[in-house]
């Protein structure tokens, strides 16, 4: 019954701000158009301001009503005297409502926030540009200060209930989902915002033929673009990180709670996978720059680069890829810090295993589908497919495509993996019995198994359809040579992951074996399972309505190195 | 401090805001510009009066010697009977720069159209470009507009 109250305040609360906050967004838009704020001389008197100010004021006085009365409700359950405060400040639904309207504040207030920046560079850089004009910057203002005014009361609601105690479940990850999510979104769009920057430098530096940013108002117009969403999307990222290090580093129960969470670590890791895909893509870009003329695939690209256009585009790619390189090598130092800051050794190992088997993942995936294209094409070659022997040579833009693919990919899963293994041959037992380990080796199999088949199913199709009589398109071995590239390199990844994979069941299946017949207390435990515990059971009693949850976390966090509380 | 308070608090800012932009809108909106005399933006302006008076002749004469050598004040009248209605209470135009020099300058316009009727109101803005030349009579528009939108006209001869 209390849940289904929640349920229903918390969503009448969100859909009467959403009216509330148009209409205020309305109302402001209409103060800055009057004033004639970023607003063009008038002409003529039929404007539409009285009819916008109607909307407005229509929208206020149904959204702040309903929104007052249902927000004033949830927040009375949180008052000291009521008998639920704690459940209701703990709750999952409050959470996701939190959650929602920080993340949606955000997400409008740094777009209108970059338009409002990018209005007030692009008039410093003189920018003439037509696309100037679709700025509407008494929108953007009034956006950016409703959008601001909401974020900053819900952050501040956040902190208020965080202050009072203790919160687990839905309440702690939910907000940290948007802590988190938001940064991440806010890095990568911030690093993409760069690279354009880059894009638009290099340009300028070395203008290409029929470049896009010929025109000088365009160019300035791109230029405010990119820099005010650099610094609008550099300030959130900032900002989230900072909190996100605050909280780590309380030493109350914000910190106990916060440290151990996996959304901090999936936050690391999934900015160190994004990264490592994202440094072999612009690598790829700028090695494929170059081989691009090497391989004389210019013809099939109907283009002739200058070298100016060769430096650029190099230059360029890699500067993309150095930001994102930076911002892996700096994740990875927080990630590896904080583990061992928490466990000097099983945290940090667990770290350790993730990031390199997840960089290993990538620089496999990249490495095989290039050298199977590869494999394709010296096949076609070799048996003398029509593909290679065309005119157009567009076999020598595959080559240039995919060689940085296939050179890249496997210098990052050779590196990532030879590391790793560095670590198996140390202490094979527990990296064979690591879940990371293998979860990578299964997805290699998995991954190279569902290729191999797909490919071994077009080589069959061909070779039945052949012996069937069946009329078919395109010249045989050009048709097969890629299939059978894939096929190839699928089972070779298939055979090495399968023997590895083998390999570590025997080990872990000759451990369980000897495990029984070693006893002795002293010794370490076996690689990758838990050291054996010796525990007493204790009640926790408190007063009517007490938040147990709560309590628990509180001692949790006191408890010594190496001594655990469960729930029984 | 209390929610209740806190919601009281943000219910005064509210109210407070609404009475400015109330107060505002209706006293101290800016009323229409007058623009000097023999510029491209009274040009634009008397131009834009001439359809709001439903006066089509006096609409077609703010066009350039060029445009009136390719349309007539005939088929300029038949496309407005055809796609008119362009002086409609729910627009407001205005000019935000001037572009260019001497006797050929082009002028950035921003037009709002109010549309939609009730809570699902909405204000739609959309900018325009207006080619505009000096000739011995002053400023006229360069291009074939109805109204400000590119007029479907047939050109002479063709």
């Amino acid at each position: 019954m209390q849940k289904a109250r929640r349920i229903y305040l918390y969503l009448l609360s969100a859909i009467s701000l959403g009216v509330l906050l148009t209409g205020l967004f309305l109302l402001l838009h209409v103060l800055l158009d009057a004033l004639g704020i970023g607003r063009g001389a008038p002409i003529g008197d039929g404007g539409t301001d009285r009819q916008q100010l109607s909307v407005a004021l229509a929208l206020i006085g149904v959204g702040f009503p309903v929104w007052g009365v249902h927000w004033w409700l949830a927040e009375r359950g949180l008052h000291p005297d009521a008998p639920h405060a704690d459940e209701e400040r703990g709750s999952g639904v409050r959470a996701l409502y939190l959650s929602v309207v920080l993340g949606a504040a955000l997400g409008f207030g740094a777009v209108a926030a970059v338009a409002v920046l990018r209005h007030l560079i692009g008039s410093v850089l003189g920018s003439q540009s037509d696309n100037l004009s679709y700025d509407d910057l008494p929108a953007s203002i009034s956006l950016l200060l409703v959008a601001g005014a909401a974020w900053a009361y819900h952050v501040a609601i956040r902190r208020r209930d965080m202050a009072g105690g203790p919160m687990t479940g839905a309440a702690a990850w939910l907000p940290r989902l948007y802590l988190y999510g938001a940064a991440l979104i806010t890095l990568q769009l911030m690093l993409s915002a760069f690279a354009d920057l880059f894009r638009l430098l290099g340009e300028v530096l070395a203008p290409a033929a029929d470049g896009a940013f010929s025109d000088a108002g365009y160019r300035s117009y791109v230029a405010a673009d990119d820099i005010s969403a650099v610094v609008v999307l550099a300030v959130a990222w900032l900002g989230h990180v900072w909190y996100a290090r605050r909280l780590v580093e309380d030493p109350g129960w914000r910190g106990a709670s916060e440290r151990p969470a996996r959304l901090r670590l999936a936050y690391f890791v999934a900015v160190i996978l994004i990264a490592a895909i994202v440094v072999l893509v612009r690598g790829a870009d700028a090695m494929r720059a170059i081989l691009v003329p090497l391989f004389g695939a210019t013809q099939a690209l109907d283009t002739n680069p200058t070298g100016a256009d060769l430096v650029r585009e190099v230059l360029v790619a890699l500067a993309a890829g150095l930001l994102w390189a930076i911002a892996w090598r700096v994740h990875l130092g927080w990630m590896r810090g904080e583990a061992l800051r928490q466990d000097a050794a099983e945290r940090s190992r667990f770290a350790e295993q993730l990031q390199l088997h997840l960089v290993a993942a990538v620089g496999l995936g990249f490495g095989a589908v290039g050298l199977a294209w590869l494999l394709g094409i010296t096949l076609d070659v070799l048996l003398g497919g029509g593909r290679t022997a065309a005119a157009d040579g567009f076999w020598h833009l595959e080559l240039a495509t995919f060689v940085p693919f296939a050179v890249l990919g496997t210098a990052m899963w050779l590196w990532a993996w030879s590391r790793a293994r560095v670590h198996y041959a140390a202490e094979p037992l527990r990296e064979a019995g690591s879940v990371v380990r293998r979860a990578y080796l299964l997805l290699a199999l998995a991954a190279s198994i569902l290729t191999g088949v797909a490919s071994l199913g077009v080589v069959l199709y061909r070779l039945f359809g052949t012996i069937l009589g069946v009329t078919l398109s395109g010249d045989t071995v050009s048709e097969l040579s890629t299939p059978t590239g894939f096929l190839i390199v699928a089972l070779a990844v298939a055979l090495y992951h399968g023997v590895a994979q083998r390999r570590d069941a025997a080990l872990r299946a000759a451990q369980a074996e000897e495990a029984p017949a070693q006893p002795d207390a002293s010794q370490a435990p076996p690689a990758g399972s838990e050291p054996q515990l010796v525990g007493r059971t204790l009640t926790l009693s408190g007063p009517d309505g007490a938040n147990f949850e709560a309590a628990i976390v509180e001692l949790r966090a006191t408890l010594p190195p190496g001594y655990r509380l469960e729930e029984g | 401090m209390s929610s209740t308070r806190s919601i009281l608090f943000i219910g005064a800012g509210i109210l407070a805001l609404v009475v400015l932009s109330v107060v505002v809108v209706l006293l101290v909106r800016r009323g229409p510009t007058t623009f000097p005399a023999g510029s491209p933006q009274a040009a634009m302006a008397d131009y834009l009066t001439a359809w709001d008076d439903d006066d089509i002749e006096a609409a077609y004469s703010f066009l350039s010697d060029g445009v009136h050598e390719q349309v007539s004040l005939a088929d300029y009248q038949q496309a407005v009977d055809q796609y008119g209605g362009y002086n409609q209470p729910n627009h407001q135009v205005t000019i935000d720069r001037v572009d260019g020099s001497g006797d050929s300058v082009t002028l950035r316009l921003t037009v709002e159209e109010f549309y939609g009727d009730g809570l699902s109101a909405n204000v739609s803005r959309s900018p325009r470009s207006v080619r505009m030349v000096h000739q011995p009579d002053g400023w006229k528009i360069d291009e074939q507009l109805v109204w400000l939108d590119p007029g479907p006209f047939i050109q002479k001869g063709a």
